[in-house]
């Protein structure tokens, strides 16, 4: 009985600790980094 | 042009290497020097004419630093002379702190000594003042640099890893070395790696450009072990030569009202890179391009877009990092 207890609080602990990363990943202001892309060569002449 | 050369290392060789070669610099004499007098001999004996032995008291145009980091300042000191130019490779912050407090002196002398004269600081503060040429203003600039040049490059950055940092917020600030890790992704072949804040100087000469900035960093790559061992002396000796380098800076700011960003890199050994940016140097003064005194950095005394071209035709290409 003592080990269901035990096992259901680490479960809801988990659970808990997914939910908040989940709303902190959906709502966080650190913006997005560029997902693809990459390196061009450029000259000195070159406008951007 | 008579040129002098101290320090027969893995730049200053590179660089002699390069002006013996040279057909783009016009060179009359090509002096070097080294603690081990062996080593000026051997670079001599190889090339040959232009090249010799030198001496300190060498009456030359244009001395190039390629000693040790932690000495330049000394040296840059005892070669100023009337119209004389000095190119300092050195990346320790108490070289170009030093250098940068003899401001008053060097303009007596009517020398111009430039600060900083490698792949970073250098050619960051070049790509640096190129990024930001459209900009209407210029909020942050960060400066990664991955690698290092020979041994005496390898044990500098042994020692920047646990020195404090400094940082620009408006004013300077002190960090730890090795903390603020950050992953920075660089030009191949050496893409993603590790950065941390570290001492190097390319704050202090890019505050002099970008003196409006609310933040001006730098760190360079490292690893965990580097970071664990950072205290403690250098467990194994450095490498000859470090094969791989490269140099990221990442400018962000306002152009017609929006807020923008652009990354350029380059990438290539340090060694290699660091004598590239030297030749582009001596390029420019064989033209008559660079004038001044006093002490500088890279980026306050020649265009952007035509010294990166001029170190493209040394076979250091520059890079944008194109993303969405």
């Amino acid at each position: 009985m003592e080990l269901v207890k035990i096992l259901r609080r680490a479960l809801v602990a988990l659970a808990g600790a997914a939910a908040i990363a989940a709303i902190l990943r959906a709502r966080g202001t650190g913006g997005m980094s560029p997902q693809s892309g990459g390196w061009r060569q450029i000259s000195g002449s070159n406008k951007f | 042009m008579d040129i002098l050369v101290v320090g027969a290392g893995v730049v200053g060789a590179g660089v002699v290497k390069r002006l013996a070669e040279s057909s783009s610099v016009p060179v009359g004499r090509v002096a070097a020097i080294d603690r081990n007098p062996d080593r000026a001999w051997h670079l001599a004996e190889k090339y040959g004419s232009p090249v010799t032995v030198g001496r300190l008291e060498d009456p030359v145009d244009v001395v190039v630093l390629a000693t040790a980091s932690g000495s330049q300042a000394r040296l840059a000191r005892r070669f100023l002379g009337s119209g004389r130019v000095v190119l300092a490779t050195s990346d320790s912050v108490s070289d170009v702190r030093r250098m940068l407090g003899m401001n008053g002196a060097i303009r007596q002398q009517n020398s111009l000594v430039v600060a900083g004269v490698g792949m970073a600081p250098g050619l960051s503060d070049v790509l640096a003042s190129r990024a930001a040429e459209e900009f209407d203003r210029v909020t942050e600039v960060h400066v990664a640099k991955f690698g290092t040049g020979g041994p005496d490059c390898a044990r500098q950055h042994h020692r920047a890893l646990s020195s404090l940092a400094l940082e620009w917020r408006g004013g300077w600030k002190q960090r730890p070395g090795g903390s603020g890790r950050e992953l920075c992704w660089f030009p191949s072949p050496v893409d993603a790696a590790d950065c941390y804040r570290a001492a190097l100087p390319d704050p202090m000469l890019l505050v002099r450009k970008f003196s409006r900035a609310d933040r001006i960093t730098a760190r360079m790559a490292a690893t965990r072990r580097d970071r664990f061992s950072s205290w403690l002396p250098m467990l194994r000796p450095p490498h000859p030569e470090g094969k791989l380098g490269a140099v990221r800076v990442e400018v962000r700011g306002q152009r017609g009202g929006a807020w923008v960003g652009r990354i350029l890199g380059a990438s290539g050994a340090p060694g290699f890179v660091a004598s590239s940016v030297v030749m582009g140097v001596l390029e420019l003064i064989g033209a008559g391009k660079l004038d001044g005194t006093g002490v500088v950095g890279l980026s306050e005394v020649v265009d952007a877009g035509e010294f990166l071209d001029l170190v493209a035709g040394q076979g250091v290409v520059s890079e944008e990092f194109a993303g969405a």
